[in-house]
C-alpha cells in the first residue's frame, strides 16, 4: 500500500506548494470504515460542559454513555445516568427521566443549574426531552437546560454544535 | 469584550453573543512568547488607555527577561528538529509560531475538525511542503510518520501509543504532560516536554542495530 | 519566601511573580497554589431513602461501561482481527480512549460513522461501504461486526448487510480477496446489558461462527475472561507446566502488552492473538474451562450443546481454593498428573500466607468490581482470613451472589451483597462502615481518598496506575503478588514505622 498518500492527493491530503493556495477538503464525515480519531457530538458537550461542577449533569440513554462521559479531561466527574434498558427502548424513556432529575436533585440540592444529554438511543427513539426539560424547571427551581448531542449529530466540534449545545443564547 | 483564545466554536459562541448582548470579541493566542505579547498589545489596544499599553509593555518586558534563559536552553537543543502535528484545530496554526520560536521545523500539519478558515491560516503559515490533512485516520498517521521521520509528534492520548510503536517520540497535546503551557511562562513548560520528548534515552536504545 | 503548611511547599501568585528566573524545569500546576471555593457552603448528606440502588432510577456514577466494549476486548484479542463497530463515531472512539487509557497501547477500531442520514435512511450503505474501506486497506483476517444502541434501534438487518455486501465486494475485488476474511457479527445493544455480556456473547458468536469439528484433538480450550495479559500468561505458564496443549479464546497477552521493535510492519497489527485456525479447531478440542461464569460462559455452554464438550465453568482460579480446582480438573480432563513445579508455587503462596496471617486477619475490606472477580477476590480475602463486609459488583449477576454467598458460608462472614449496584450506593455502605481496606478498581480510588481507606487495585478498569496490565492475580504466582499487595498496602496504612521493620 507504499504510495497511498499520494493517490489520495488534493482530497483531504495537500502539500503546500510555493505559489499554490490549495487547502484540504474539510468539515465534511469521516468515511466509514476509517479507524478514526474523531469523536462524536456527545463527547463535545462532556468535553465543554463537564467543569461545571455545580450543575447536575444528566445523561438520557443507556448507561455506557454516562460511564464514558464521567471521564473528561483526564479527571472524572459525577454524573446522573438514566440506565435505560430494553423496555424503556420500547415503551420511551420518559418516566425515568422525570424520575432521574428528581433523584439528583435529591443528591445534589445546591446545584444550580441541570443539563441533559441526549444520545443516540434518546434521539432515535424520539423522547421529548426538551419538554421535559421545561416542565422539570419549575419542579427544580433552577434552570434545566436540554443540551442536543447526539453522537451521531457530528464530530466533537462541528460547526453548528454550539448553538444546540448552548440554546439560551 | 471576550477575548478568545480557542477559536474553533468559541467563534460561533463568541458570535451569539456579539449579537444578543452587543459584546465584541478579540481572538488572540496565548501559545508563544510573539503571540502572547501580541494578544496582550492588541487588548491593551482595545481599551485604548495609554496606562494599560503601559502596562502590557512592563508585563511583555519582565516576562521575557524571566523565562529568556530557559528558552534559550531548550532552542538551542531543539534547533533543526522535525515536528509533526496533529491536534483538534487552530492550535495547529497556533503552534506553527511557536515551533518557530523553538526553532523547530514543522512537516506536516493534520486537524481533527478544523474548518477552511483554519487550513487558510496554517497554509500561510506553513513553509514550502509541508503536508496537511484533514480528519486523518491511523493509515495516514502511519503513513506520514514513515514519510517524513519526523523528530517529535505532537497528538493526543490514543494516537500516541501508535507513534510510539514506530519509535516516534510524543507530547500530550490535548490535556499536556505536565502543563500549563499557556502565555510567557507555560512556554517553558511546553519547551521542556519536548526536550524531554525528543531527548530520552528510550528512543536510542530502540534504534541500536544490533537487536532489530 | 514564606510557606505556611496549606501551601505544602508550593507558590503562591505573588510568590510567582516575584520570581527573578524561571527555573529550566519549569513550574508547572502541582507547583502552584491555586485557591479553591467549595462549590456550595457545607455537605449535605443526600435522603436516605435514595441510596439503595433498588429504590431509584437513576444510575449515579456507573461501575460498569457498555456492551460493545466487550466485544470490543473479545475482539482486540483475535490475531489480525478489526473490531467494526457499526454506530456513530464515539462508539469506537470512547472505547479507543479507554483501552489506551488502561493498556498504553494503540487499538485498532473501525467505524462506520453514522451520521444523521444514516439515523434516518439505516445503515446499510454506510456498512458496505465502511467494509471495503476496511478490506482494502487493512487486509484484516477477521472483522468482528459489533452493533451498538443506535444501529440495533434503527434495526439493521445485518445478516442481511452482510450477504449482500459479501456479493457486492466479491465482484468488485475479486473471490480470492474476500475468501482470506472472515465474518462475525456480535448483536450488543448496550441497553440490554453491561460490557460482561459484551464478552460474553462475542464468546458465544465467535465459536458459532469460526469453530468446526473435525478430527479430534487432546487440547483444551480457555476463555480468560476480561483478564489482563499478565493473567493470560500466567494461564499460559501453568499450561506449561502441566505440560498441556491449550487454546485461549481472545488472547490479549501479545495484542495489548505489545514489544516496542523497530521496523514496524504497516499497518500496524500486533504480533499476538488468537489465530482464526485456532478457534476453527476449538471444536476439536477435549474439554472448555471458562474461567469466568459471566464473561464467556456462553461460549462454553455453546460447545457443549453443539459438540458435546464438557464445560467448566468457572470460578476465576484467584486464589488457593479456585486455583486447586482449576489445576485438579485440568488433570482430571487431560489426564496429566499435577506437576512438583506447581505444587512449589502453592506452597510458596501458603508460605506466604503463613508469614503474614497477623497482618491480614480480621480485615475489613470492601470489595467492588465485576461481577467475577469481586467474587474472586471475596473467596481470596476470606482465604487470607479478612472479613468482607461489603462486596457490590456493578453489573447484575445470579451467579456472583451464588458464588459470594457459598464462601460467605463456609467462613461464616455477613457481608453486605450489593448485585448490580453503582458507585454511589457502595460509596455510602462504606463511609457508614468501618473499614480497613478497599479492594477495586480505579474508579474507587476518590472514594478511597476521601473515606481515607487504602486502595489495592483489582479488576477491570485500572488506568491511574503503572504495569498492573501486566501483572497476574491468577494462579499462585497470582495470588502471591495480590498478597504481597494486599499486605504491603496494610503495612503502609495501618501500622507505624517503627512497627514494620520486623
Amino acid at each position: 500500500m507504499k504510495g497511498c498518500l499520494n493517490c489520495n492527493m488534493g482530497t483531504h491530503l495537500v502539500q503546500k506548494k510555493e505559489s499554490g493556495t490549495n487547502l484540504p477538503l474539510c468539515s465534511r464525515p469521516s468515511a466509514p470504515g476509517e479507524i478514526t480519531q474523531r469523536s462524536c457530538a456527545f463527547y463535545g458537550a462532556r468535553w465543554m460542559l463537564a467543569p461545571l461542577e455545580d450543575a447536575i449533569h444528566v445523561v438520557h440513554g443507556p448507561v455506557g454513555c454516562a460511564s464514558y462521559g464521567s471521564t473528561v479531561r483526564g479527571r472524572s466527574f459525577r454524573v446522573f445516568s438514566t440506565a435505560l434498558e430494553e423496555k424503556d427502548i420500547v415503551f420511551g424513556g420518559r418516566k425515568r427521566l422525570i424520575r432521574t432529575i428528581k433523584e439528583a436533585k435529591a443528591v445534589m440540592p445546591h446545584a444550580r443549574y441541570c443539563f441533559v444529554y441526549a444520545t443516540c438511543s434518546t434521539a432515535i427513539i424520539g423522547d421529548d426531552i426538551e419538554n421535559i426539560c421545561k416542565k422539570m424547571e419549575k419542579d427544580l427551581g433552577c434552570p434545566v437546560i436540554f443540551v442536543n448531542c447526539p453522537g451521531f449529530k457530528g464530530d466533537s466540534q462541528a460547526r453548528w454544535t454550539p448553538q444546540l449545545r448552548f440554546p439560551w443564547f | 469584550m471576550n477575548v478568545l483564545h480557542c477559536q474553533r466554536s468559541c467563534t460561533y459562541i463568541s458570535d451569539l453573543i456579539k449579537e444578543g448582548f452587543e459584546v465584541p470579541y478579540v481572538n488572540a493566542s496565548f501559545f508563544g512568547i510573539e503571540q502572547t505579547a501580541k494578544a496582550l498589545r492588541e487588548v491593551a489596544e482595545f481599551f485604548g488607555s495609554e496606562e494599560m499599553k503601559e502596562r502590557a509593555e512592563q508585563i511583555i518586558e519582565h516576562e521575557l527577561e524571566v523565562i529568556s534563559p530557559a528558552i534559550e536552553f531548550y532552542k538551542e537543543r531543539l534547533t533543526g528538529k522535525k515536528v509533526g502535528m496533529y491536534v483538534g484545530g487552530p492550535r495547529v496554526w497556533h503552534w506553527q509560531r511557536v515551533m518557530k520560536e523553538l526553532g523547530m521545523k514543522v512537516v506536516f500539519g493534520m486537524c481533527t475538525f478544523a474548518h477552511e478558515d483554519d487550513y487558510e491560516k496554517i497554509n500561510a503559515r506553513a513553509e514550502d511542503g509541508v503536508f496537511l490533512v484533514d480528519n486523518p485516520n491511523e493509515f495516514e498517521i502511519e503513513e506520514c510518520l514513515e514519510r517524513f521521520k519526523p523528530d517529535l509528534f505532537l497528538t493526543g492520548l490514543k494516537e500516541k501509543y501508535l507513534c510510539r510503536k514506530f519509535g516516534v517520540p510524543t507530547v500530550n497535546s490535548h490535556s499536556y504532560e505536565k502543563g500549563p503551557y499557556a502565555c510567557f511562562r507555560g512556554m517553558v513548560n511546553f519547551a521542556r516536554d519536548i526536550y524531554e520528548g525528543v531527548y530520552a534515552p528510550a528512543w536510542k536504545f530502540v534504534r541500536d542495530e544490533d537487536f532489530i | 519566601m514564606t510557606t505556611p503548611l496549606k501551601l505544602n511547599g508550593r507558590l503562591t501568585i505573588e510568590d510567582l511573580n516575584s520570581l527573578p528566573e524561571i527555573p529550566i524545569e519549569g513550574i508547572t500546576y502541582d507547583q502552584m497554589y491555586i485557591e479553591k471555593q467549595p462549590i456550595c457552603p457545607e455537605y449535605i448528606p443526600p435522603d436516605q431513602d435514595i441510596i439503595p440502588s433498588s429504590k431509584r432510577t437513576a444510575v449515579i456514577d456507573p461501575g460498569r461501561i457498555c456492551m460493545p466494549f466487550g466485544a470490543m476486548w473479545a475482539a482486540v484479542g483475535v490475531h489480525k482481527c478489526i473490531p467494526f463497530v457499526q454506530g456513530a463515531q464515539g462508539c469506537t472512539t470512547y472505547p479507543r480512549y479507554t483501552f489506551s487509557r488502561i493498556f498504553r497501547e494503540p487499538v485498532s477500531i473501525a467505524t462506520a460513522s453514522f451520521h444523521e442520514d444514516t439515523a434516518v435512511f439505516g445503515g446499510r450503505k454506510n456498512f458496505i461501504d465502511g467494509l471495503r474501506n476496511l478490506i482494502i486497506r487493512y487486509h484484516p483476517e477477521i472483522i468482528a461486526i459489533i452493533t451498538v444502541c443506535s444501529s440495533e434501534i434503527i434495526g439493521d438487518d445485518m445478516e442481511g448487510f452482510l450477504e449482500e455486501a459479501q456479493e457486492e465486494l466479491e465482484e468488485e475485488l475479486g473471490p480470492e480477496v474476500l475468501d482470506g476474511v472472515k465474518f462475525v457479527i456480535t448483536h450488543t445493544p448496550s441497553f440490554a446489558g453491561s460490557h460482561v455480556e459484551g464478552y460474553n456473547r462475542a464468546a458465544a458468536t465467535f465459536l458459532k461462527t469460526l469453530a468446526k469439528r473435525t478430527t479430534p484433538n487432546n487440547k483444551v480450550n480457555i476463555i480468560p475472561g476480561m483478564i489482563t495479559p499478565g493473567d493470560i500468561r500466567e494461564i499460559k505458564h501453568i499450561l506449561k507446566l502441566m505440560d498441556i496443549e491449550g487454546t485461549i479464546l481472545f488472547d490479549i497477552s501479545e495484542t495489548l502488552d505489545c514489544p516496542l521493535r523497530l521496523p514496524q510492519p504497516m499497518p500496524y497489527y500486533p504480533k499476538g492473538g488468537t489465530r482464526s485456525e485456532d478457534i476453527r479447531d476449538m471444536g476439536n478440542s477435549l474439554m472448555t474451562f471458562a474461567l469466568c461464569p459471566d464473561q464467556g460462559g456462553a461460549g462454553a455452554k455453546y460447545l457443549e450443546k453443539r459438540f458435546k464438550m464438557p464445560a467448566v465453568i468457572g470460578p476465576l482460579p484467584l486464589g488457593i481454593h479456585s486455583t486447586d480446582l482449576f489445576i485438579k480438573s485440568l488433570a482430571e480432563a487431560t489426564g496429566k498428573p499435577i506437576a512438583d513445579e506447581i505444587k512449589d508455587e502453592r506452597g510458596i503462596l501458603i508460605d506466604a500466607m503463613a508469614d503474614t496471617f497477623h497482618y491480614t486477619m480480621g480485615m475489613r475490606v470492601a470489595i467492588y468490581g465485576d461481577p467475577d472477580i469481586a467474587a474472586a477476590a471475596t473467596r481470596f480475602c476470606c482465604e487470607l482470613g479478612m472479613e468482607p463486609a461489603i462486596v457490590g459488583s456493578g453489573t447484575e449477576s445470579k451467579q456472583f451472589v451464588k458464588d459470594v454467598w457459598a464462601t460467605a458460608y463456609e467462613y461464616d462472614r455477613k457481608p453486605i451483597i450489593l448485585n448490580g449496584s453503582d458507585m454511589f450506593e457502595w460509596e455510602d455502605y462504606l463511609k457508614k462502615d468501618k473499614i480497613d481496606l478497599i479492594l477495586g478498581n480505579s474508579k474507587a480510588a476518590n472514594v478511597s481518598k476521601e473515606a481515607d481507606v487504602p486502595l489495592v487495585r483489582i479488576g477491570f478498569p485500572i488506568y491511574d496506575r503503572l504495569g498492573y496490565q501486566r501483572r497476574a492475580y491468577v494462579g499462585y504466582r497470582g495470588g502471591e503478588y495480590l498478597l504481597d499487595l494486599i499486605v504491603n498496602t496494610i503495612l503502609d496504612s495501618k501500622f507505624p514505622d517503627d512497627r514494620v521493620q520486623q
